[in-house]
């Protein structure tokens, strides 16, 4: 009888820890990295935004920016470990806890293709690489002003239709 | 060894787990983009394969239309306290680049979102 009650209470064991205690091990992918791969096929100076176009398929990131169209190839891949503890915080007439304790662990890897093209649509400038990020989000990388570029663009995209309304109202009040 | 086995039990019956598919926008046939020429299919040709575009761009001498759907494929295991999830997201592209005259002048087409898969954290 006593044995039983042990091995019922070892089998309790990982519920009382449910609500306190959580490991969770998260993956996530988007993207093919082996477009980016086929970047080097491209030629400075002679490929065309067609030739780009039919052969790696169409970016994920495309702008007008300045005198260039930038278009961008990217993918990611990631892999993040926590382990939280929570403490429960005794509240009258609601569930309430706290977080004692949290260890976040990560990586996350960027590929990303920058190409830029002038107004005759020849490629201008390629830029490829590989970033990996630390635990606290920062890229480490040797030269890193292309994640950042990219976050950039990425943030000027999502707001680039509000700004040509604008500018088409601007052309017509002229 | 008794507690052991419990555990293993317990933890094997108190499990759960889980798989979704989400799919962003309607996919289109991928033989519809065959139907588009460089230096001949018009703007309105394009509207009237693909319809609307998720987005459209003005680039420096033309404009590109942005097609994209995506399936992004989500699955977990629940063991009580220890959670392993992973996510997947695929896409199905077609950027069609038309000039001032609306003629298309480039077309980038990628199909891909069946490509999304199911898997444990780490793969």
């Amino acid at each position: 009888m006593i044995r039983f009650a042990r091995a019922a209470l070892a089998a309790l064991l990982p519920l009382a820890g449910a609500g306190c205690i959580s490991i969770s091990l998260e993956g996530s992918k988007e993207g093919l990295a082996r477009t980016i791969v086929d970047v080097h096929r491209l030629e400075t100076g002679k490929t065309t935004l067609r030739e780009a176009l039919a052969r790696l398929g169409p970016p994920d990131l495309l702008l007008r920016t300045g005198e260039i169209d930038r278009l961008y190839y990217v993918s990611w891949d990631s892999f993040n470990f926590k382990l939280a503890i929570s403490a429960p915080v005794p509240f009258p007439g609601r569930s309430v806890s706290s977080d004692a304790f949290i260890l976040g662990l990560g990586s996350e890897e960027l590929r990303l293709a920058r190409l830029e093209f002038d107004r005759k649509g020849i490629l201008r400038d390629l830029q490829t690489g590989s970033f990996g990020s630390s635990s606290h989000g920062e890229y480490v990388a040797i030269d890193n002003r292309v994640v950042e570029t990219f976050l950039e663009d990425r943030t000027r995209a999502l707001t680039m239709s509000d700004e040509d309304d604008d500018d088409d109202d601007l052309d017509r009040k002229k | 060894m008794q507690k052991l086995i419990a555990v293993s039990a317990a933890l094997f019956l108190l499990n759960g787990c889980y798989f979704s598919r989400k799919k962003d926008d309607r996919p289109w046939p991928a033989d519809l983009v065959t139907k588009i020429e460089v230096g001949k299919t018009t703007k309105a040709e394009v509207l009237k394969l693909l319809g609307p575009p998720k987005q459209i761009i003005r680039l420096l001498e033309s404009e590109a239309y942005m097609y994209v759907s995506s399936i992004e494929k989500n699955s977990g295991l629940v063991l009580v306290v220890l959670n392993l999830s992973r996510s997947d997201r695929q896409y199905d592209s077609v950027t069609v680049i038309i000039n001032r005259q609306d003629i298309v002048t480039a077309v980038g087409a990628r199909f891909s979102a069946e490509d999304a898969e199911y898997g444990l954290p780490w793969d």
